[in-house]
């Protein structure tokens, strides 16, 4: 459908203004650092620590690990660090522009 | 330019924003758990900090931490990826057959000496047998009067210099062959080894 797409290519395009203006690296590294402060990377960790257990160490895998612990680990982040950050993102998304001549263009 | 023009006018819907931008955190927080997944695996292969079955009191999380830490690697100036300055260390190695501590670098020349092969080792063992009651010069002399010694002479601290002096650039034949490519300088200083007599 149209609207899907057109709702893609503007993701993409927000996305990769983010990266050229330097902001997402700034915010993902808050996002680390709110949710290091609130526990939630403790909590993954014991996730993950559950699923080599029951895996075995010697058959433990990434894909494992993100197939078994991410559902629960995206739920579980907290609203406040969420609204922090969603916060952020619609402030630096609707303050873009994008002066660069990349030839980053969707037809 | 025109991109963002579009997208400006896009996002002035603020279910748009709020979708654009909801997609945008996903894609972060899922980042963020990557990043989570690749510390616990490198810890969970190379450390035994995971293996704990109890329910999870804070002292434990705290070493389960650590451990992860350790296992970390070090994105650092100037150092390396386990986190140690890069430097070439001299590794040391114990000769097995005299049981001396030795550089690595001088372990294989050393080798050949002590245990009596390579290439010059048996020219050395035929020259000593042949200069044994000869008094020539210097060199000679102390030469001689290592060949009446012990093999447990070679094996103590004398000798280092002379040892040191001798390099190998032999591209010839060994064994009782003094013709052609014999060279003469460094063979005269001859590594005062105690060869197996074999």
């Amino acid at each position: 459908m149209a609207d899907m797409d057109r709702n893609r290519r503007m993701v993409a395009i927000a996305k990769q203004n983010l990266i050229e203006s330097g902001e997402r690296e700034q915010l993902i590294q808050l996002l680390r650092t709110r949710l290091l402060e609130c526990g939630w990377r403790d909590q993954v960790v014991m996730q993950c620590k559950d699923v080599v257990r029951d895996v075995g160490v010697e058959n433990i895998t990434l894909d494992k690990l993100i197939a078994e612990v991410t559902p629960k680990a995206r739920q579980s982040v907290p609203d406040s660090v969420k609204r922090e950050l969603l916060q952020k993102i619609k402030t630096s998304v609707s303050n873009q522009s994008s002066f660069s001549t990349s030839p980053f263009n969707h037809n | 330019m025109q991109n963002s023009i579009l997208l400006k006018q896009y996002i002035k819907n603020d279910n748009n924003l709020n979708s654009v931008s909801s997609d945008v955190l996903d894609e972060m927080v899922e980042e963020v758990l990557i990043g989570v997944y690749f510390e616990v695996h490198r810890a969970a292969k190379h450390t035994k900090c995971l293996f704990v079955d109890e329910s999870p009191t804070e002292e434990l999380k705290q070493q389960i931490r650590v451990g992860l830490s350790m296992a970390a690697i070090i994105d650092a100036k100037g150092l390396d990826i386990f986190g140690e300055v890069p430097i070439k260390k001299q590794m040391e190695c114990v000769c097995p057959n005299c049981h001396r501590n030795l550089a690595a670098s001088r372990f294989a020349p050393h080798l050949e000496k002590c245990m009596g092969m390579g290439r010059n080792s048996s020219r050395i063992a035929s020259k000593r047998i042949a200069t044994t009651s000869i008094k020539n010069n210097d060199s000679d002399d102390e030469y001689d009067n290592n060949a009446d010694t012990d093999w447990s002479v070679y094996c103590g601290e004398q000798k280092k210099t002379r040892r040191r002096r001798l390099k190998n650039p032999n591209n010839g034949t060994t064994i009782g062959n003094g013709a052609g490519v014999h060279k003469k300088v460094n063979n005269s200083k001859a590594n005062k080894s105690g060869l197996n007599a074999k």
